[in-house]
């Protein structure tokens, strides 16, 4: 069904039949009722007004191709200046490199100004091509705005490189765009990405922080323009090293915003005020919860002392099964230790156990008991006094992994057992281990334990 | 059976009816049409709504709590005598004083109603908004963007067509839409928005210039300085759209301060919040498509767009004066209400549709080498697209013989899905076979009232696996039928008595405010009407009331020059 069936006309290019025929059709599937039968309409709409008529006499080619791209505006009714929906990509591309794309830009060729290049013309369509038709007097003054505008980001573009990091002739810039208008400040953006991108230098991805005071400038910059927006559309185009860097640069500057954000508000207001959902108080674990191992990891950042109290809420863990909970925090010599220790103190516990039942309690007897359970004892006290460490690591670690990206560790219920553990079965088969030697151990020191009390009675 | 209109606000909440003569607010037991969202217990237990729980947040604020709708969709509450209350049982609680209001007005029962939510609100934040509806006993027709409301009333209001952008700037959150009204069909083309940007903002912008002033840090204050700082710095707020400058006296920590506040010293304090104004406008324009110039009006409606520097940015963004409503608080609830008659098909409205977009970005998170995490959004119904709307995809497996194709449902503009919202996931499990010979056809199709719904099917297989992300709630069906009895039993004081509580409490709150023989004064008269209250003849009580009342009112005009 072509999109002239659907809205009920004859091929047209008069908007304003379109958007009739579209009403009275509206009227009789309502989006409520008739959710398919509405966005087939909604789509033959967007159909309609994209539709330009190409007369075979006088095709000439480029107006069919043309077509895509270039909405020809001057065909239309002149109160409707509003672009078809589909003549351009979802996201037209909203600037372009200047020509003088690789060295700061000849002084002498000031003007004219940057911005009257045709590069943005798919945002301003009618800018250039047919003077805006509303007051006159308004488009000079915006005009020497925006010249001023663009001149002084031209002096920046030419800087030297201290002077370009410097903030107070940024600020000073910027303070001129604020009096921009809407339109204005669309074509200001522009340039302000493409020469970001030419200037920025390649951001070290490993350095902990990038340059801060480009940080700092990019952050404003990225404040006052949402160039995040245009670094998005960037993706899009085929030439991507300086679009890409102009994008690290910018996660680069989230990421420091998301730090200072939590450093000052701590995590819970830090997910508030981004809207990320909080972890419930009814999913924390008795164990140390995400949230614990963040406020951990902040109170070091802060230089303050370890909160043991926290640190230590999940040592009885540890000290109940050694072996596993060593394993699951990713500490192989660690568990080496605890299951070596606890192999050793159960071997003579058991040897221990079979002399008490042969020959009765002597001196050897007794010694091997207490060397036994000492043993074990030691093997719970290493990993338990080692697990807050390990826990405490793994968190700083796993937060630092996220203030790179920028983002926040995702909530959730913490697993027992890190992820590898569960996905690998050397290690499934590793942890079954442990957790029998645990076990066997543990029943071994307790029988070894009664034994010796009896025969003390 | 009446569906109501309401506007769940940071600030304030209001309930509207849609009548034959268009949408109709309803006044609340002290006559107010703004009823704040604030609740309070008292110490008998009850648990105060609105007036007199904004006055109590002042004298009693370990036992107040106000801008909760900032914390709907997390699991932050507020701990109030002793019980913890969750976003969503607060909200309640003020949904169920509006549905009285309502049902005192009408006389029958209000069991459903449109709720307005911030455009941007994501959806954790609706569910908790649903949740709360069903606690209050309030069955939600439909969930509305709040600018689409604003737009809404704006357009049934006005005769003219064109294009509009109406910019909402609440309590809390700041709304943008752009709407175009041809033929009698009023098109939402682009909402854009900050759901965490309001009037409160601007205040909290000036506690810190008047704490940086004096020098104390807010954050070290005594919880009843700072309900006094804020309550104190609300009222320059207001002073100043009037005035160009508001003086103040406060006592902090035992010391009276007092200084002046200059409107350029508040501009400048709140330079930053103006900066973030600006994006989602830019945004809204630029997704509609439409040029600046083309645009015929600009709508200013929310209560902080009172502030004059707010208009100063309008009309310098767009070249011209923004039309500025006359009661900009009301817009929201009066669109609701007017989205409720088209709901219910009333007569009046039959002419009229009203076709909504998707504030957001809806995609998965798809496998990219390039990228650091490795993963990309690949975005399946783009922001501003005209709903209801469905949309699909192919997906095939990256390795050889993976087993199973995670989908990953996303929210949000930003390439990387690690900094979007997580709305859920889906696993489909398919045939073994080299990379890239197996696949899914993900569909997603997004409903007028802001559910998504993913279906996703097997290409070989076949098989199919639905999910409908609205449904599942944030507390589960037990927790909210358990929650729902335990607000059932929590009773706020008979209607008849409101009054007599938001009087004493606003007297409480004054007596705080002031000092000395003004404190004298207030006690006096506040000990008089609560012994005559206690042996009250019935008939006495109006004319007691009115009488207090009209003290408090002198003493409150009088009070900057007492």
């Amino acid at each position: 069904m072509s999109p002239w069936d659907a809205l009920g006309i004859a091929p047209t290019t008069d908007v304003r039949a379109i958007l009739r025929a579209y009403a009275n059709r509206l009227r009789i599937t309502r989006p409520e009722d008739d959710p398919a039968g509405f966005q087939r309409l909604v789509e033959a709409r967007e159909l309609a007004l994209a539709w330009r008529p190409v007369s075979i006499d006088e095709n000439d080619g480029e107006a069919a191709a043309g077509g895509g791209d270039a909405p020809p505006e001057a065909e239309r009714d002149a109160s409707e200046q509003e672009a078809p929906p589909n003549s351009n990509t979802p996201h037209p591309p909203r600037w372009r490199a200047p020509a003088s794309a690789l060295g700061p830009p000849d002084r002498s060729d000031k003007t004219p100004p940057r911005w009257r290049a045709p590069v943005f013309a798919p945002i301003m369509p009618t800018r250039n091509e047919t003077p805006p038709p509303a007051k006159p007097r308004d488009a000079t003054s915006d005009d020497s705005r925006l010249a001023t505008f663009s001149a002084r980001l031209g002096d920046l573009a030419a800087a030297t490189d201290a002077r370009f990091r410097d903030l107070a002739a940024w600020r000073a810039v910027l303070d001129l765009a604020d009096a921009l208008s809407l339109a204005e400040r669309e074509a200001a953006r522009g340039e302000l990405a493409a020469l970001l991108a030419e200037r920025l230098p390649e951001p070290a991805r490993e350095a902990p922080r990038p340059d801060p005071e480009l940080i700092a400038l990019v952050d404003r910059l990225d404040q006052e323009f949402d160039l995040a927006r245009v670094a998005n559309d960037a993706k899009r185009l085929p030439e991507l090293s300086r679009r890409a860097r102009l994008a690290d640069w910018l996660a680069a500057c989230a990421s420091e915003r998301a730090i200072a954000n939590r450093r000052a508000g701590g995590p819970t207001a830090y997910r508030l005020a981004n809207g990320l959902p909080l972890i419930p108080p009814e999913d924390r674990q008795p164990a140390l919860a995400r949230a614990d191992l963040i406020a951990i990891y902040e109170a070091r950042a802060r230089g303050q002392k370890l909160n043991l109290r926290l640190a230590w809420r999940g040592a009885w863990m540890a000290a109940l099964f050694p072996g596993v909970v060593a394993v699951a925090r990713d500490a192989p010599l660690l568990a080496l230790v605890a299951l070596g220790l606890e192999t050793i103190g159960f071997v003579i516990a058991v040897a221990a156990g079979s002399q008490f039942s042969e020959a009765g309690a002597d001196a050897l007897g007794r010694v091997e008991t207490a060397g036994a359970l000492s043993i074990l004892v030691a093997a719970r006290l290493v990993v338990m006094s080692a697990w807050p460490f390990f826990a405490v690591r793994r968190a700083a670690a796993r937060v630092r992994r996220a203030d790179r990206g920028g983002y926040s560790t995702s909530a959730g219920r913490r697993p027992i057992l890190s992820r590898r553990l569960n996905a690998h079965p050397f290690f499934g088969l590793l942890t079954i281990l442990f957790g029998f030697v645990d076990l066997t151990a543990s029943f071994g020191a307790l029988g070894v334990f009664l034994a010796a009390f009896d025969l003390a009675k | 059976m009446a569906i109501a209109g309401i506007d769940l606000g940071t600030t304030n909440s209001l309930i509207a009816l849609w009548t034959d003569s268009g949408p109709e607010l309803v006044e609340n037991a002290l006559g107010d049409t703004l009823t704040p969202s604030a609740i309070s217990v008292a110490e008998d237990g009850a648990v105060l709504v609105g007036r007199a729980a904004a006055d109590r947040l002042v004298t009693h604020p370990e036992r107040s709590v106000a801008s909760f709708k900032r914390w709907m969709g997390s699991s932050a509450g507020a701990r109030l005598a002793g019980r913890f209350y969750r976003a969503e049982e607060l909200s309640a609680l003020v949904l169920r004083s509006l549905k009285e209001d309502a049902e005192a007005r009408t006389g029958g029962a209000i069991a459903e109603a449109v709720i307005s939510v911030p455009a941007y609100f994501s959806d954790p934040q609706r569910k908790a908004t649903l949740d709360a509806a069903r606690l209050a006993g309030i069955a939600v027709e439909r969930l509305v963007n709040e600018p689409t409301a604003a737009a809404l009333a704006h357009g049934l209001d006005s005769i003219e067509e064109g294009r509009f952008l109406i910019v909402d700037l609440g309590g809390g959150t700041f709304d943008v839409s752009l709407l175009h009204k041809f033929e009698g069909v009023m098109e939402v083309r682009a909402s854009a928005g900050d759901s965490h940007l309001g009037g409160d903002d601007f205040r909290d912008a000036l506690v810190a210039l008047i704490a940086r002033r004096h020098d104390v840090d807010p954050d070290k204050l005594a919880r009843t300085d700072l309900a006094r700082l804020m309550r104190e710095a609300e009222r320059i707020k207001h002073a100043l759209s009037a005035q160009n400058s508001a003086a103040y006296e406060i006592s902090l920590a035992d010391e009276t301060r007092s200084g002046e506040v200059g409107r350029a010293d508040f501009e400048e304090a709140a330079l930053p919040l103006l900066r973030r104004l600006r994006t989602p406008i830019e945004r809204a324009v630029a997704d509609a498509r439409v040029d600046p110039q083309a645009i015929d009006q600009v709508v200013l409606v929310g209560g902080a767009t009172r502030m004059p520097m707010v208009r100063a940015l309008a009309a310098r963004l767009f070249g011209r004066f923004p039309l500025a409503h006359p009661r900009p608080d009301h817009v929201v609830a009066l669109g609701a209400a007017a989205q409720a008659g088209l709901k219910a098909r009333h007569a009046a409205l039959a002419d009229v549709v009203m076709t909504d977009v998707c504030p957001f970005t809806l995609g998965i998170s798809v496998r990219d080498p390039t990228a650091p995490d490795l993963r990309t959004m690949s975005p399946l119904i783009e922001r501003n697209a005209i709903v209801p709307i469905s949309r699909s995809g192919r997906y095939y497996t990256v390795s050889d013989n993976q087993a199973a194709i995670v989908i990953e449902v996303f929210q949000g503009e930003n390439l990387r899905p690690a900094q979007n919202i997580k709305i859920g996931e889906l696993r489909m499990p398919v045939p073994l076979a080299p990379a890239g010979r197996e696949g899914v056809e993900v569909r997603f199709t997004y409903d007028v009232n802001g559910a998504l719904e993913v279906e996703v099917v097997g290409e070989t297989s076949g098989q199919r696996e639905r999910r409908v992300f609205r449904n599942e709630a944030n507390l589960s069906a037990d927790e909210l039928d358990k929650r729902f009895l335990a607000l059932a039993e929590i009773k706020a004081p008979p209607r008849d008595q409101a009054e007599n509580r938001a009087l004493i409490a606003r007297a409480e709150r004054l007596y705080a405010e002031s000092l000395g023989a003004q404190r004298e004064h207030i006690k006096r008269l506040l000990s008089d009407f609560e012994i005559a209250l206690a042996d009250q003849q019935l008939r006495d009580a109006a004319s007691l009331r009115n009488r207090f009342a009209a003290e408090l009112d002198g003493f409150e005009r009088n009070w900057p020059t007492l």
